[in-house]
């Protein structure tokens, strides 16, 4: 029996579903700027046929779900792009805070500093008689400590700030991480239900996405529709189950990651976290070491000549530099000579006129102490410089490279799952003037029936 | 491929920022006529421009070196100067004294003590509070004048006088001893003395014995002596380049004291004369001789040093130029052509903004009603 109220049920269902196509498009104009939105598609079958003695029949349209556009490849290259991108972003941001304190155009650094202390101690040798020679010799060895200080601290410093974002990093990863397994039984519950849980996955998709910007994850998804994340070779999300990262020893000089369980340290190859680590431990460390060794070395020296030299009163082998301090951070002048400024050994013999002592710890400037004989402290200091722009200049390359790379991949990605105002309007067109031909059609049919009716 | 909305919001989003961040740097460059502010932006260009400015430095320090350099060996050449000419008068006064046919000579003398006072100024010439022929000992007057004679020996002669090496003793100031210094001899009694002639006889019956020494202490009315005051020596240097240090001082014992003794000389000299010995006076003329080369020497020394702090005065200071120079090209924006990429760049910026804001007018929106 195949009659007119049979086509009502096709207007019916033919009515339904392009009210249902018009829902799926108007959320697609809501989201147009929705970060990790993946356009959605309903998705329109013909109905089933149904055979009569006259023939087989169309039954309409049916809508068998909404699809969601996606490109898992896309996805998987996007995430490893992000991980180096995140690295050398990280690595780019601290260490252009590194660089700050180190300008090109050096009037407060080091360099002037030590500038300012070998002239003092020229213009000493020059006047060794001179009271006021002395006392600028104290004040300028005083303002290359207070540099020494102050380079050292703004290190220590970032080194602090470095240790928070870890911090927050790991906080960062571990709440993604619960959120993932979270998902993972959600995503798996709704599918085993035959939904496809469009909204979830792609929570699930942007998390993934952020998480590859912090570490080195991998992501496999198996046929139940649940996701396994690895941190470098170990698991950190599997099923419902998430593991979690702390930091070890809060607080002290140099935190570490580890697993919250087995205590163990991961594999940090990429993302953010290896970038703070790297910067922290590799190019920081090495900045302060360089330092450290121009500070011991500016020490050792003066020291050596310093007591080599004769005290007004004769005697010989006094310290300039406090001896026991040997570091950038706690660098000092001997208490004696802070002091009194007539204790500076300045001659060689004694007398007051004789400046030859402090004439050799001038020239102190052009000695290669440092490097196996091949820098002198002020070199030792440029080529520090030049380092932390080095380093600095080509985490910010890395980063600009991969931020090209995943400009470009964003945008394939955006052409399968981007949403496209035009093309959701031109969709809302054709499914209107579908929805009005169908409602002419009820109506016809309703004529029809209206006039069988008053037969 | 499909273009989407917010693909193309994001791309003009970053095309304007990265426009203006051009812009940014194009203007902190012209602001500060610098062409990099931080090293990453030229690491290497940073490590030349730091190590150039540290040698501009130190050029600098040389430069300042050789102009305190330049000072002394001036404030030196000037008292020197004044040495040669009261050691041109001392020969002159030798050479009228060795003949004596104007009886002229105690006078002389009198003009060689006056000359005496002087050189003994001239050698503790200062530079502001320092003593220039000092040598290390540079806060103390090197030389000092000294009237006393602690002990003479001296062979008595019997009614025969016997010349001290003095003339012009101070009355009563002379005390004869034993070489022992056990036994003082009294005055008129054991011996007589000529004060003003510094000539000493043995008086017959006194306890003195004839061909014996003696010790004899007394003070003069002139200078009898000018001591060097400690150890006169030391090479003050001044470091005028990376690998030259040069002296800049002459030391007393180099000027004064340097194979015949200056101020010995003019004692010598008066003291002769005073005892009206012509033959002492002409066997002094040699020694002056020798002084006036000496000390010629030294000015000519002066000379060549002043002359070297000259040429290196010359040579930093084109270094100087050479370094500002080099510097600049390193370190230095070209602010006309930062200029004309700015004003590029605002073009850009521009054609970037009104792209993107025609971009927002066009949307099949606008024509569906």
């Amino acid at each position: 029996m195949f009659g007119l109220s049979a086509g009502l049920e096709i207007a019916r269902r033919a009515l339904r579903a392009h009210q249902l196509t018009l829902n799926v498009l108007g959320g697609n104009i809501a989201n147009v700027e929705t970060p990790g939105y993946s356009r959605r598609r309903a998705e329109l079958r013909p109905g089933m046929d149904i055979q009569t003695p006259s023939g087989s029949m169309g039954t309409g349209v049916d809508v068998v779900g909404v699809s969601r556009a996606r490109d898992g490849i896309l996805d998987k290259s996007y995430r490893g792009h992000h991980t180096d991108f995140g690295r050398w972003g990280s690595m780019q941001e601290s260490l252009s805070r590194v660089e700050s304190a180190f300008p090109a155009d050096d009037s407060t650094g080091l360099g002037p500093a030590l500038a300012e202390y070998w002239k003092s101690w020229s213009d000493l040798a020059n006047q060794p008689e001179s009271g006021s020679a002395r006392i600028a010799v104290r004040e300028k060895a005083r303002a290359l400590t207070d540099t020494f200080k102050r380079l050292d601290s703004h290190l220590d410093s970032l080194v602090e700030d470095i240790n928070g974002e870890i911090g927050t990093g790991v906080d960062r990863v571990n709440s993604i991480a619960t959120r993932l397994g979270a998902l993972n039984a959600m995503v798996v519950a709704a599918k085993s239900n035959g939904d496809e849980p469009s909204g979830l996955l792609d929570e699930r998709d942007r998390l993934v996405d952020e998480l590859a910007g912090l570490a080195n994850v991998q992501v496999e998804e198996n046929a139940a529709g649940s996701i396994t994340v690895h941190l470098g070779s170990e698991v950190l999300v599997q099923g419902p189950e998430a593991r979690a990262l702390e930091v070890a020893d809060p607080g002290s000089g140099s935190t570490a990651i580890r697993w919250q369980d087995t205590k163990q340290s991961p594999v940090l190859a990429g993302g953010r976290l290896s970038g703070l680590l790297t910067t922290r431990d590799d190019r920081i460390a090495a900045y302060r070491q360089a330092l450290d060794d121009i500070a011991a070395g500016l020490i050792a020296e003066t020291n050596r000549i310093h007591a080599a030299g004769t005290r007004l009163d004769g005697s010989t082998g006094h310290n300039f530099f406090d001896p026991t301090r040997v570091h950038a951070g706690d660098i000092r002048i001997d208490a004696a000579i802070e002091g009194d400024v007539n204790l500076i050994a300045a001659s060689a013999g004694g007398e007051r006129g004789d400046g030859r002592q402090a004439l050799a710890m001038a020239q102190i400037a052009g000695s290669k102490l440092l490097g196996n004989g091949t820098e002198t402290l002020g070199s030792a200091y440029r080529s520090m410089v030049g380092r932390i722009g080095l380093d600095t200049s080509q985490a910010q390359s890395f980063q600009d490279a991969q931020g090209a790379i995943l400009d470009q991949i964003d945008a394939q990605r955006a052409d399968v799952s981007g949403v496209s105002l035009d093309e959701e309007m031109t969709q809302m067109m054709a499914t209107q003037h579908a929805y009005q031909a169908m409602v002419r059609v009820t109506t016809t049919i309703d004529q029809m029936l209206d006039s069988i009716v008053r037969m | 491929m499909r273009v989407t909305d917010a693909q193309m919001h994001r791309s003009m989003r970053q095309n304007v920022a990265r426009a203006l961040g051009q812009i940014n740097e194009y203007q902190q460059e012209i602001a500060t006529g610098r062409r990099f502010a931080r090293p990453s932006q030229d690491p290497s260009g940073t490590m030349l421009s730091q190590k150039l400015q540290a040698l501009l430095e130190r050029n600098a320090q040389y430069q300042a070196n050789v102009d305190d350099g330049a000072h002394w060996v001036a404030a030196t050449e000037h008292p020197l100067g004044t040495v040669q000419e009261l050691l041109s008068k001392l020969k002159e006064i030798a050479l009228r004294g060795s003949d004596d046919s104007n009886g002229e000579r105690g006078t002389l003398g009198t003009s060689v003590d006056q000359l005496l006072q002087e050189l003994v100024e001239q050698a503790n010439a200062t530079d502001g509070d320092r003593y220039l022929f000092g040598g290390f000992r540079s806060e103390s007057a090197p030389y000092a004048k000294s009237t006393a004679v602690a002990s003479e020996t001296f062979r008595a002669g019997i009614a025969t006088e016997v010349d001290l090496a003095n003339a012009k003793l101070a009355a009563g100031s002379v005390v004869v001893r034993s070489t022992n210094g056990a036994v003082t001899y009294r005055e008129g009694v054991d011996y007589r003395i000529d004060y003003d002639k510094g000539r000493i006889e043995a008086i017959p019956g006194g306890a003195m014995l004839d061909g014996t020494d003696y010790t004899a202490s007394y003070t003069t009315q002139t200078t009898s002596a000018v001591p060097a005051q400690g150890t006169l020596t030391g090479d003050i240097l001044r470091q005028i380049g990376p690998e030259r240090t040069e002296p800049v001082n002459l030391t007393g014992p180099e000027v004064f004291t340097n194979g015949s003794n200056l101020f010995q000389l003019a004692i010598d000299l008066k003291n002769a004369l005073w005892k009206n010995d012509g033959d002492k006076v002409r066997s002094l003329l040699s020694g002056i001789d020798t002084a006036i080369s000496n000390v010629g020497k030294q000015v000519g020394l002066l000379g060549a040093r002043s002359a070297a702090l000259e040429t290196q005065s010359q040579l930093l200071a084109s270094d100087h130029l050479a370094l500002e120079d080099h510097l600049s090209q390193v370190r230095d924006a070209d602010l006309p052509e930062t200029m004309v990429r700015l004003q590029a760049q605002q073009n850009a910026y521009q054609a970037a903004l009104a792209a993107t804001s025609r971009m927002f007018q066009m949307s099949l929106t606008n024509f569906l009603r």
